[in-house]
């Protein structure tokens, strides 16, 4: 079976982890966590007949860039970069995340995650704008939502099938 | 030698294993198989991958590894849930060890159980974030408020550069003057929450909505028996304001013996309740408004000199809505957004008539009529656009706004559109007495849009 080893990766507090429990089990919890350190989760996935073990490694957002952070990275074949649609600092800080990322895994693939979106109005998102921002033409982006499900699937499917391609 | 490590990296509550160079287990401890994946039991010559699913992806950097002696990596602070249960956080460290020459390289793997140490760092992490994420909420709160006054006029935008300015002096008394529906309002919330925090309290009166023998109980509470009904004691408004904002709507219309106790809760910050002796303090900021020209009444010795000069420490007045040029446009847009939520409608924008239009009207009813009039439209919309004839608004309806055919002229001092509309409504239904659908088609309306409106003005 193919194995593919998958980071999340932006500011704390954006629901990464959040993200990775609605995908791997379907739940949600209002609670908020910070997460240190790396938490590493798994979920089976079937792609064009081929079965895919996703290793999702759950990585805090911390900004420390010291050679144990960077040891998370090693071996990565992508990454779901996430930012809060509410916190636009979390927007410009997806760029940090991405250079240190590639630094060490310059091949590995990268969707954009513009996660809360339950919490903006439909409409007042202007994704055109943001991907401006992000800098990153060739990545896929989605609006996701933790809490209500949408796009968490979608998104995580996008990255399994770049990492295949 | 094994044996020695074994009970030295055991008495110190650390796992290892030693690994050949394809990552296979030539040996482990007991503790480390406790600290292994709860789903995969390690097994000799087994993969190191297959039971620590954490090093998938190092294969490559700790075959690099092993052959660099006294190297070494680590993966710190790996979350882990137990067979014991709770998350526990442990330290991986990989070591290549020295080799003779032509032996086969090694490396020793350590697992070793920090869940006491990184709790702290996960604790203070935690508070740390949770400060941060609050005040990157309270930044997007201002902004959020900020916002919501929409508009780029110079005028709005003169209002907006005094909102802030007023956020930071938060016991300065404001009087917001401005005419019917201009948003005094909205404006007076605007300014508490950006000077307060969320859980203070915005008490708001409307001073002509209360008979005058109740406002005096309604704004300074009352003792047990300080009269007939007083069957218990009550807290008044500015008690209920303390720490936060008290808006006085429509203040032009409170009686002159209650403004100059009003004055007195201005000047000393003290007030007391009906029936009591007892002076209590408050901390409130008062927020005056009124559609009257104040300095008027005072000039008529209707409003009390002392108290409009105490209110007037800072006056704002809201610009009428037809005043602001483009901001109408840019605000029927908001609307529009907002109906298209309520609605479940998809209206894109309105035609270059329909802005013409909101651009020309006079606005006698301001913020309040425009968001009546976008309500109705969108009701009525039934393509992308809201064109002018959707909007209902005279100057666009040749039958009112042609005195030959009609006989209908606009008073120069303007209408109140919507009593316009009620006297219609009601003289049709007269006319066809009471029915629905005669009265309809006096008024060039389908039934449908006719009862839309009686119920909308609540008429029988």
């Amino acid at each position: 079976m193919i194995q593919k080893k998958v980071c999340t990766l932006g500011m704390f507090g954006v629901g990464k982890t959040s993200l990775v429990r609605r995908y791997v089990n379907q739940r949600f919890e209002e609670k908020y966590k910070t997460t240190i350190g790396v938490k590493v989760d798994h979920k089976l996935i079937a792609l064009e007949n081929t079965n895919v073990n996703l290793l999702l490694w759950d990585i805090a957002g911390t900004e420390e860039e010291t050679p144990a952070a960077d040891n998370y990275f090693r071996g990565a074949h992508g990454a779901l970069v996430v930012y809060d649609v509410t916190r636009p600092e979390s927007v410009q800080a997806t760029a940090e995340y991405c250079e240190r990322f590639l630094r060490i895994t310059p091949r590995a693939k990268l969707v954009f995650a513009g996660n809360k979106s339950d919490l903006v109005e439909a409409g007042r998102l202007n994704e055109n704008e943001l991907i401006k921002m992000l800098g990153q033409k060739n990545a896929q982006h989605f609006f996701t939502s933790a809490k209500t499900g949408e796009n968490v699937e979608r998104a995580f499917a996008a990255l399994a099938q770049a990492m295949l391609s | 030698m094994e044996k020695y490590l074994e009970k030295l990296l055991q008495d110190n509550r650390i796992g290892f294993a030693l690994l050949d160079s394809d990552l296979r287990l030539l040996h482990f401890s007991e503790l480390f198989v406790s600290f292994a994946s709860p789903e995969q039991r390690p097994k000799l010559g087994q993969s190191i991958t297959e039971c620590y699913p954490e090093v998938v992806g190092l294969e490559e950097e700790l075959g690099r590894l092993s052959k660099t002696p006294a190297e070494s990596l680590t993966l710190a602070c790996v979350h882990r849930a137990l067979h014991e249960g709770g998350t526990h956080y442990l330290d991986f460290k990989f070591v290549a060890l020295p080799t003779q020459t032509h032996e086969e390289p090694k490396l020793l793997f350590t697992v070793s159980d920090e869940t006491d140490k990184h709790q702290l760092q996960q604790e203070r992490q935690q508070q740390r974030n949770e400060l941060l994420l609050l005040r990157a909420a309270l930044g997007a709160q201002q902004q959020f408020l900020s916002d919501s006054l929409l508009g780029s006029s110079p005028a709005i935008a003169r209002v907006k550069e005094l909102v802030q300015r007023l956020a930071q002096a938060p016991s300065a008394t404001v009087l917001l003057q401005g005419e019917s529906g201009t948003g005094k309002s909205h404006l007076a919330r605007v300014i508490h929450y950006l000077s307060f925090a969320a859980s203070a309290p915005f008490v708001e009166l409307n001073c002509a909505a209360i008979p005058e023998n109740l406002l005096e109980a309604e704004l300074f509470g009352y003792e047990k028996g300080a009269f007939t009904n007083a069957i218990k004691s009550k807290k008044g408004l500015i008690e209920e304001a303390d720490g936060g904002t008290l808006f006085l709507d429509e203040i032009g219309e409170m009686p002159l013996s209650l403004q100059a106790k009003l004055l007195h809760v201005l000047e000393t910050r003290k007030f007391r309740r009906l029936g009591s002796n007892q002076e209590k303090k408050v901390q409130v900021r008062c927020i005056a408004a009124s559609n009257r020209d104040l300095k008027a009444a005072v000039e008529n010795k209707q409003f009390r000199e002392d108290l409009f000069y105490r209110l007037n420490v800072v006056n704002l007045e809201m610009p009428p809505l037809r005043e602001l040029g483009e901001d109408i446009v840019t605000l029927a847009s908001h609307f529009l957004t907002l109906y298209n939520l309520d609605f479940k409608k998809k209206v894109t924008g309105l035609t270059p008539e329909a802005k013409q239009l909101l651009r020309a009207y006079h606005w006698p009813g301001n913020v309040r009529e425009l968001r009546n009039v976008i309500e109705r439209a969108m009701i009525f919309c039934d393509t992308t656009e809201i064109r002018s004839r959707d909007l209902s608004l005279p100057i666009a309806n040749e039958q009112i706004s042609a005195p030959a055919s009609t006989g209908f002229h606009l008073p120069e001092a303007g209408i109140q559109l919507e009593e316009v509309e009620k006297s219609f409504l009601t003289q049709a239904l007269t006319l066809a007495q009471g029915n629905k659908t005669r009265a309809a088609t006096l008024l060039g309306l389908t039934r449908d849009t006719f009862r839309y409106r009686l119920e909308k003005y609540g008429i029988e």
